[in-house]
């Protein structure tokens, strides 16, 4: 093979990496005798904590992992110390709710909450409040945190706006009714032949009003929105099934306009089915394309209507070529859905501990003039931080006494009087005890013990 | 021992088998993991890893195709698990990794973290290794075509980035 001059340029630089060679073989073997290969990390990431982030965030089965409270002494004991002993229960349609602990910083409030079926097994580790509220404070998210496989309990962490104006006040926490036993579905293969597609015969379509339908999403969906009316498929003009998959199934294909659509009715009887579909290449990665996707329903006549039976996803294809690509799903199933009522009441208290810092570091559009880290994660206050800004590429990560490097990657932000902030919130407390400094960006901020 | 020989040899064979196969692969397959993952200490374990699941699974190695592509192909995706894995745990808040040591200049693991892992295997096995389409087909099992088109863009794009610095 003659290289050409890039590939000689590509061989000069590549030939400057040195890859010291070692006994590769002496390694090889001794994995295979010990019959273990686990992948060993970067040194210094403790198995613990990997383990417990990893619940945070993927809820996975808990078989193996402690209970709530002996997951917080893991992490530091001084830590369960911080959080504000509160009980309140309720229990309802045999199930029991508790709010077992909560924190506020003076911005945030983060209130761990239990729910535990007495009679049957509706809650597990896939456990997601549908109907919920909170009084007296504005709540902003909730998520499972913990679940117990060995008593059936699950812990959610429910985060909360509201700031000073939290302190002393009596809140309420209530539930009517939430989602469990979903099955996941990734990396579905639909088997569909997109070529099919391309050389079918005209494409029947009918008009949708954009201004009469529950949502949308893509980069395509606001502009599909301004033109007010758009053609999509002929509602169910086919009964494709996806293998595995009993709850939806494309109902329609074709090209309006130049874009691919790809029409699916959700049939299944859970509440919240949900999903989406997307391109892949021949290697399996996906393909990123502009899209937009749109929910509708039809009536007896078959004209559109509100609703969301249907579901189109339309795709801009102009630079792919289908010859090798591949549709697959992302798709959910919720098995379970329970209604009852579950209301707590509890009084929210102040966390103390709390360290500051004047700074000024600039960003693109943006100046941090002050940072604070409290249990609940980090809080940077700024100006000029415009509502479109994107904090994609903002790498915030704290450095802790004894080495440890946490990173947050939850970010929302918003005004008090007349500030911007940003809140870098943490799945677990912190021990602000144990927190020399932070860095975003590079830029270091230590705190003055 | 010649390559054709040691294809049947070592899915019959053992440890010295096993040996034959590392003293023949292993540098080779370990450059390829190194210029994957930008990282000798995440190489070094994805060439035993790849090893390893060889050794486990020889018996079911096709003598018809090739034991070199037969490798690489398990080296490719051990190396593209290693990253997913990664990027999963950097997604949930996990302690940051600290950095090792990757035996690459700043400049050029910037260039090369400019592609994508598969165009960055791509790129290496064809521009450095010298690998034929047909034996690149078998290690990523893609076509030919597909292949040829994927590898210009990504040596048009690494040259270029390259000729910047």
């Amino acid at each position: 093979m003659k290289p050409d001059s890039d590939e000689k340029k590509i061989k000069n630089a590549i030939n400057t990496i040195q890859t010291p060679n070692y006994d590769i073989y002496n390694e090889v073997a001794n994995r295979i005798n010990t019959r273990k290969y686990k992948l060993d990390f970067k040194k210094g990431i403790l198995m613990s904590t990997i383990a417990l982030f990893c619940i945070i965030t993927i809820s996975v089965a808990a078989a193996t992992i402690p209970s709530f409270n002996k997951l917080l002494y893991i992490v530091s004991p001084e830590i369960a110390g911080l959080l504000q002993d509160v009980s309140s229960s309720s229990e309802n349609n045999g199930i029991r709710m508790e709010v077992v602990a909560a924190m506020n910083d003076n911005e945030m409030a983060v209130i761990y909450v239990t729910m535990q079926d007495l009679i049957d097994n509706r809650i597990d580790e896939t456990l997601d409040i549908y109907d919920f509220s909170l009084t007296g404070g504005r709540m902003f998210n909730s998520q499972i945190v913990h679940f117990d496989e060995e008593t059936g309990v699950a812990t959610l962490r429910i985060q909360v706006n509201g700031g000073k104006s939290l302190n002393g006040k009596i809140l309420g926490f209530n539930v009517d009714s939430f989602l469990s036993q979903k099955q996941r579905f990734e990396g579905v293969q639909t088997e569909i032949d997109l070529l099919d597609i391309k050389n079918a015969d005209r494409t029947e379509t009918i008009p949708l009003d954009m201004n009469n339908i529950p949502g949308g999403s893509g980069d395509l969906y606001m502009d599909l929105k301004l033109n007010g009316e758009i053609d999509i498929l002929k509602a169910d003009q086919m009964n494709l099934t996806i293998p595995g998959i009993d709850f939806m199934y494309i109902s329609n294909m074709g090209f309006i306009n130049g874009r691919l659509h790809i029409q699916t009715k959700w049939t299944g009887n859970g509440v919240d089915d949900h999903g989406y579909l997307y391109l892949v290449d021949a290697f399996g990665e996906r393909i990123d394309t502009r899209g937009a996707n749109i929910s509708f329903d039809v009536d007896m006549s078959g004209n559109t209507s509100y609703g969301n039976v249907f579901e189109e996803y339309i795709y801009d294809i102009s630079n792919i070529d289908l010859d090798e690509v591949s549709l697959l799903g992302y798709l959910v199933k919720n098995n379970n859905f329970t209604t009852g009522s579950w209301r707590t009441t509890f009084r929210m208290e102040s966390v103390v501990e709390e360290k500051q810092q004047d700074c000024m570091i600039n960003f693109n559009d943006w100046i941090a003039t002050k940072i604070s880290v409290s249990p609940i994660g980090i809080t940077i206050e700024g100006k000029d931080i415009g509502e479109d800004h994107s904090f994609n590429g903002t790498s915030i990560y704290i450095n802790m006494a004894d080495g440890e490097v946490y990173n947050f990657n939850s970010v929302i932000s918003y005004q008090e009087e007349d500030v911007s902030k940003l809140k870098y919130s943490s799945p677990l407390p912190l021990d602000v005890s144990k927190v020399e400094s932070v860095n975003i960006n590079g830029t270091i901020v230590s705190f003055n013990n | 021992m010649g390559d054709n020989n040691l294809d049947s040899y070592f899915t019959t064979g053992g440890d010295d088998e096993l040996k034959q196969v590392i003293s023949l692969y292993g540098q080779p397959l370990l450059r390829y993991c190194h210029n994957i993952l930008c990282d000798y200490a995440e190489a070094q374990d994805a060439v035993q890893i790849t090893f390893i699941k060889a050794y486990r699974k020889r018996m079911s190695f096709k003598k018809d195709t090739s034991l070199s592509a037969w490798l690489y192909r398990i080296a490719y995706t051990t190396c593209i698990d290693i990253l997913r894995k990664k990027k999963l745990l950097f997604f949930i808040s996990s302690v940051k990794s600290r950095e090792g040591d990757s035996y690459i200049s700043e400049e050029l693991k910037d260039a090369l973290l400019s592609l994508s892992p598969v165009d960055r295997a791509l790129v290496f096995s064809r521009a450095i290794d010298e690998k034929s389409y047909a034996e690149l087909e078998q290690i990523y099992q893609v076509s030919a075509t597909t292949l040829r088109k994927r590898y210009e863009r990504a040596k048009i794009k690494l040259a270029g980035m390259l000729l910047d610095r």
